[in-house]
């Protein structure tokens, strides 16, 4: 039961979360709507057994995709106005009761150990994934990185292009 | 059974990085989208991998995660060419490839 409860509260989190997105007025209240729907996402990646992705999700999107995103952000909106101080209001409040309540629910699932209340989920951990992703699958991991590899290059000439401009 | 509410909040979540994509103007928030629509993307395959008890589900998302990755840093290297060039950053203004109308940014080549 607790299982059901934390998964049907951390859907409807991820969902409102992200359909707050698409309302936010500046960039960086999305942003932050997004980073809460993300973690929302990665508490889903555990509970359905697959503890890798979960991390994964939270260092790749999380530490990477959005910081990314927001680094941008501060780059494009100069617009606003200098000594912008953000205030403790109703936007900013929002978000952060849902981390709080995604946090509380983390809380709860680690707290009351390993996952066994529903014989249905079996979790795969990361020693699977592993050998299934360097054995079997590892031609497409070459290609990623041969992928990687373009889109790094790509970078670096786009970004001498800007210092040119 | 737990997997069709998490197939349907995958779907949910796609379709709302979709209107997010079709309704916002401003190109970050396209870009931020479109990250839910692959998040979508990948809960499903993240499901469907769970669902046959096999681990191609969570390599299907972790090479997703990639491409995310590869994507999004080239398209916001674009868009900040985009930024320094023609200081929108909204889609409709974006538009110096149309014939008609030239910005009077574009004078240099």
């Amino acid at each position: 039961m607790l299982w059901n409860g934390i998964f049907y509260v951390t859907s409807a989190i991820m969902l409102v979360s992200a359909l707050s997105a698409l309302f936010a007025r500046q960039a960086m209240y999305g942003g932050l709507y997004l980073v809460t729907s993300m973690v929302a996402m990665a508490v889903l990646y555990y509970l359905l057994g697959a503890p890798f992705i979960s991390a994964l999700q939270v260092s790749l999107y999380v530490g990477a995709v959005l910081v990314l995103l927001v680094f941008m952000m501060t780059m494009l909106h100069r617009s606003a106005p200098r000594g912008y101080v953000p205030r403790m209001n109703r936007r900013f409040w929002w978000p952060m009761l849902l981390l709080l309540v995604l946090l509380a629910e983390i809380a709860a699932l680690f707290a009351t150990g390993p996952q066994t209340a529903l014989p249905t989920i079996v979790s795969i951990g990361p020693k699977a994934v592993a050998e299934e992703l360097f054995g079997h699958y590892l031609l497409i991991v070459e290609a990623t990185a041969l992928l990687l590899l373009a889109a790094l290059t790509a970078v670096l000439y786009l970004s001498g292009k800007v210092e040119e401009s | 059974m737990v997997y069709e509410p998490t197939l349907m909040t995958g779907a949910l979540l796609f379709l709302i990085g979709l209107a997010v994509v079709l309704l916002r103007r401003d190109v970050l928030f396209v870009l931020m989208g479109i990250e839910v629509m692959f998040n979508g993307a990948g809960l499903t395959a993240a499901a469907a991998g769970q669902y046959w008890q096999d681990s191609v589900g969570q390599i299907l998302v972790l090479f997703l995660m990639t491409i995310t990755g590869a994507e999004l840093a080239v398209a916001l290297v674009l868009v900040y060419l985009a930024f320094r060039r023609l200081r929108v950053t909204e889609l409709a203004q974006i538009r110096s490839l149309r014939d008609v109308q030239p910005l009077p940014e574009e004078s240099r080549s």
